[in-house]
């Protein structure tokens, strides 16, 4: 079983089983916080960890997660994987052994490849992450995609967060919220702050 | 019992391999890697005791061996018989005759094969590129006529045979083959892609989707399991 390490989230969204595909809808980088909440909660409950990331973050994850990078598998472009070559990202995530991982490259997908082809590969990867017992958290930015194409995303996860900002005059409200779960109902949206000592979930938006 | 191209993924795509004794067309651009697969596919043979021969009409045969010795692939260390007919090849199969008169065609070229078959007797061949034989050939009737007749002659002794190729999509050969194995290429912001298909495999089931793969320092590594996506 699986969780987000952030208290209150956890208790809008329960366990997460072994097999779940995550979807977190960012705003812009807003949200990756999330993301490696999740990520460094798997690694405190001793799982083993990958993340695909492209080369130009892989020096943020190793400081993000340096008490713990004997036990993550960094996959970066360039490397492990070039983001022309789709097929080298589906055959990385196949083989994995690790039961956790962090996938955060769909955006730069979105911008090199056609909408189809990203989704065809998207499902081929949860498809494979699935049927091996492998929990994985993808990320998406909500400002890079249309609604229909985010649906499609959504359609193929099990378990979907969202984040929002919304600017109003010169005042910023955030919010998050579970927008698709397989054992909790969906949720409002509740206030989201992010600061030096962490992610704080607050009270509901009203 | 299938023939082993030497290369595993694409062994996998034609569910183990070649059938014995029938030609087949190998497709494909400039440095897609046909020179490399035919290599691959003699060395297999080579490392299992087979004779083989490596017949080349286009680059001459210290040409061939430098580059795949730059893979791995070194063929002074495998009994591999060279016919060298390339334009500065120095033993041609025709002597100094075929390239300035452009004869024979390729019932010359079938005659003199056939002799230098008798000698060594081998049970793969490579015949890499076919293109300057059609060069020979006086329409493309004659030169469809006359390639069957070498198709023919090298199943009857029972060789497996690989045909190389620059030409694609309808060309004579294609008609009279028993497999047909594509190299194609497709770029994607700047980088090209590399995809193998088998078109065409008379007698046996086989993968027919389009599956990556690369030219490594090791020669060509084919992956079954995943999609081009293009």
């Amino acid at each position: 079983m699986f969780y987000s390490g952030i208290k209150q989230l956890d208790e809008l969204l329960g366990e997460i089983e072994e097999g779940r595909i995550v979807l977190i809808e960012t705003v812009g980088g807003l949200g990756i916080e999330v993301a490696m909440s999740f990520v460094k909660d798997a690694l405190k409950r001793d799982c083993d960890v990958f993340v695909v990331v492209s080369g130009g973050k892989e020096r943020d994850i190793k400081r993000l997660l340096e008490k713990w990078m004997n036990r993550v598998k960094i996959l970066k472009s360039g490397e492990s994987f070039t983001f022309q070559e789709l097929y080298t990202i589906s055959l990385i995530t196949s083989k994995r052994k690790e039961k956790f991982g962090l996938i955060e490259i769909l955006q730069p997908l979105l911008i090199v490849h056609d909408l189809q082809k990203v989704y065809s590969l998207f499902m081929e990867m949860t498809e494979n992450l699935r049927k091996n017992g492998i929990t994985v958290v993808f990320t998406i930015d909500k400002k890079l995609v249309e609604d229909r194409v985010l649906a499609m995303f959504e359609d193929e996860s099990d378990i979907v967060v969202e984040i929002e900002e919304v600017i109003e005059g010169l005042k910023i409200r955030r919010g998050i919220r579970i927008k698709k779960s397989p054992n909790m109902s969906p949720s409002e949206f509740y206030d989201f702050k992010i600061d030096k000592d962490g992610i704080h979930i607050g009270d509901k938006v009203v | 019992m299938k023939v082993s191209t030497g290369i595993e993924g694409l062994d996998r795509m034609l569910k183990g391999g070649l059938i014995p004794n029938k030609t087949y067309l190998i497709s494909g651009g400039p440095g897609s890697g046909k020179t490399t697969l035919a290599t691959h596919f003699l060395i297999e043979g080579a490392r299992n005791g087979e004779n083989v021969m490596y017949v080349t009409l286009e680059e001459s045969a210290e040409e061939i061996k430098e580059e795949m010795k730059l893979l791995g692939f070194d063929f002074d260390n495998y009994s591999v018989k060279f016919i060298d007919s390339s334009p500065t090849g120095e033993n041609t199969l025709f002597g100094d005759m075929f390239f300035i008169d452009l004869v024979p065609d390729i019932r010359g070229f079938k005659d003199a094969l056939e002799e230098k078959i008798k000698e060594s007797k081998p049970s793969r061949i490579v015949i890499d590129p076919l293109t300057m034989l059609e060069l020979a050939s006086k329409s493309e009737i004659i030169y469809r006529r006359d390639l069957l007749y070498l198709i023919r002659a090298l199943r009857e002794l029972k060789i497996t045979t690989l045909i190389t190729t620059e030409k694609r999509n309808g060309c004579p050969e294609e008609y009279v083959v028993s497999g047909i194995v594509e190299l194609l290429e497709f770029e994607i912001e700047g980088k090209i892609i590399r995809g193998i298909r088998v078109k065409k495999m008379r007698g046996s089931d086989f993968d027919d989707t389009i599956r990556p793969y690369r030219l490594t320092s090791r020669g060509i590594e084919v992956y079954p399991e995943a999609k081009i996506f293009e």
